[in-house]
């Protein structure tokens, strides 16, 4: 099956000619989010002036999360959001989805794909630096299987915010505002830079399920630092295989919706 | 397999088809607004009802009708992106909501008001991904990209910006990437909207072309009289819904534009007045110095030489009636049968 990639590898090259276009955009964006990230590293250096641990973490194990939840969202980010963003906000109004399902193409793949995001690169990169500079740090706590298992798990939950995601844009059939859905996810989101543990004991469950944001950097950090255990593994991989049926499930029913009324 | 409807080689085979929406009603104000919380009345809107028809291949049908008749919800019904509420459509043997590859690779669906190029990009990358999609082989692309090229006269504006482009360029870059992958059926829905006339000429004349040479079998919806006229040996005429003529085109403009339209400018220093122009023909408007009458279609050119001769006419154009007053006259006479 050569095509999606040849589709893929088209939408690539468009998505580079439009950097191009927009060079100076690209740099102020990627600007702006650095200033970000470095704020972040400066109110964590001020909440460890005052403290030796946050939820059982110490500040570079913290400034690990933040690096691994950062660089899952962003590599998804980078490859899906903005067309997922796109579509639910002018998607179904605008009928811009008409073009994309008479189409020999599954809609939910090409939608997802359609506008990588290359304004985060930048951003990423800082991040990656940051990341290894703290893998550097915590050397002495890392083992080979942990890493491999980290890694796995790492994998299941970007397939977890990708799913989530994804579903929450199949709102978008069924509300006209929906796209204020997916913005709430993205803040909500911001919160998985944090240990979960440092949430009240009954918000926890939910952090697990029905908001999974512990998944995006609190599961894999752990098993990076050999605190996650099989449990957590398991749930894991159930709650990846649940994201992708209920993904699924949205996405048939809002195009059946939408097959019903269109405008 | 679906069950057979197709009579003998249609193309595309529509039965009894039918399309209610509901929409709700929302009283006005606050009040309506916090009524309709738990209690939400709905409407049934009829866009399409009870229509039946067979295309035949390589066929140029005009499809029209005036706004709200229907065209568009029964082109996307045609297309696959609406579901009948019942009735029984097959488009080149395929159920189209199946939304099956093998169908989509050999129709497609163009609409003037919506654009599906990259509006930042050069037409050329669109056409591209549509490539891709489509699965065309290089050689198949190239030759066929050459050839609608060479028809539209557009080759240098594929390599400039979609944005930059004036509504006639773009439509005609549309017009390329829907065919690309050289359908057999195509719908086109308003395909001159918004054009002038000398570009809705160019448009029409490459529908043509695009016909003959890949012997494509076409739906056509307009408000231009132009377009049918011109493209269109049968027109199909709906109304609210209802089909309400299918046939050849000449025979209802014999039949119902029984009238042509004189539109009159006189100069301005002469003074004419109502009364002297009625004994020409039915007077529709008049503010001098213009005025339009209405005369027998068979001797506006008579007409229009005794006004030259008689009054001080600075200009004259003889017009045929727009398509709604023709679909209106054919309603009428089928109501008071
Ligand atoms: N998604 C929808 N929900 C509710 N009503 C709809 C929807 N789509 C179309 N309609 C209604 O169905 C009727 C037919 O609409 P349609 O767009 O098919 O008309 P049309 O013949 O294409 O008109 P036009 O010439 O203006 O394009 C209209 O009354 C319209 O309001
Ligand atoms: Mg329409």
């Amino acid at each position: 099956m050569k095509k999606y990639p040849r589709i893929y590898f088209q939408i690539l090259r468009m998505t580079a000619a439009l950097m191009m276009t927009y060079r100076l955009n690209l740099l102020v964006q990627g600007s702006f989010m650095i200033v970000y990230l470095l704020g972040f590293l400066f109110l964590i250096n001020i909440v460890f002036s005052k403290t030796q641990s946050l939820g059982g973490w110490t500040r570079d194990e913290v400034i690990l999360l933040f690096s691994v939840y950062t660089l899952i969202w962003g590599i998804i980010e980078s490859f899906f959001f903005e067309g997922l963003r796109q579509f639910s906000i002018s998607g179904v109004k605008n009928g811009d989805l008409d073009k994309v399902l008479t189409k020999p193409v599954n809609a939910q793949l090409l939608i997802s794909f359609s506008t990588p995001n290359p304004a985060t690169t930048p951003h990423e990169v800082f991040v990656a630096v940051l990341f290894i500079h703290q893998l550097f740090i915590l050397h002495g706590q890392l083992y080979p299987a942990n890493v491999l298992v980290a890694t796995f798990a790492g994998f299941c939950s970007m397939g977890i915010l990708f799913f989530l995601y994804s579903s929450y844009a199949t709102l978008a059939f069924h509300f006209t505002n929906s796209s204020q859905a997916l913005r709430a996810l993205e803040t909500i989101s911001d919160n998985a830079q944090y240990p979960t543990k440092i949430y009240p004991q009954w918000l926890q469950p939910f952090l697990f399920s029905l908001i999974p944001i512990a998944f995006l950097g609190y599961v894999p950090t752990s098993f990076l630092l050999g605190r996650g255990d099989w449990k957590l593994l398991w749930i894991t991989i159930g709650v990846l295989i649940g994201s992708f049926f209920i993904n699924q499930f949205a996405w048939e029913s809002g195009l059946k919706k939408y097959s019903s009324a269109s405008s | 397999m679906v069950e057979t409807i197709m009579s003998n080689q249609s193309i595309i085979s529509i039965k009894n088809l039918k399309k209610y929406f509901k929409v709700y009603k929302k009283k006005p104000g606050l009040m309506g607004s916090i009524q309709s919380l738990w209690h939400r009345e709905y409407e049934e809107v009829k866009a399409v009802d009870d229509i039946s028809f067979d295309i035949f291949p390589g066929e140029i049908v005009g499809f029209i009708g005036q706004n709200g008749a229907g065209k568009t919800t029964t082109l996307k019904m045609l297309s696959g992106l609406l579901y009948p509420s019942s009735g029984k459509v097959q488009v080149l043997g395929f159920n189209p909501w199946d939304r099956k590859p093998e169908f989509q690779k050999q129709f497609a669906l163009v609409m003037g008001q919506k654009n599906q190029l990259w509006w930042d990009l050069p037409a050329m990358e669109s056409f591209l991904l549509n490539k891709a999609i489509y699965e065309v082989p290089d050689a198949q692309f190239k030759k066929t990209l050459d050839k609608l090229m060479d028809l539209l006269e557009v080759r240098d504006i594929v390599n400039i910006q979609v944005r930059k482009l004036s509504l006639g360029q773009r439509m005609k870059c549309e017009l390329i990437a829907a065919l690309l992958h050289n359908p057999k059926v195509l719908f086109l829905d308003e395909p001159t909207i918004g054009l002038d006339v000398v570009m809705q000429k160019v448009l029409r004349d490459f529908i043509k072309a695009y016909n003959k040479e890949f012997g494509a079998t076409i739906i056509l919806t307009s408000h231009y009289m132009g377009d049918v006229k011109e493209l269109c040996k049968r027109a199909i005429i709906i109304d609210h819904g209802h089909k309400i003529f299918d046939g050849e085109l000449q025979q209802i403009i014999d039949q119902y534009a029984v009238n042509k339209i004189l539109s009159l400018t006189f100069e301005e220093e002469k003074s004419v007045i109502r009364e002297q122009l009625e004994k020409f023909g039915e007077v529709k408007e008049f503010a001098f110095p213009k005025a339009t009458i209405l005369v027998k279609r068979t001797e506006a050119a008579k007409v229009a030489g005794k006004l030259l001769a008689e009054l001080p006419v600075a200009d004259v154009n003889i017009e045929e009636p727009s398509i709604e007053v023709i679909i209106r006259q054919v309603f009428e006479s089928q109501h008071t049968k």
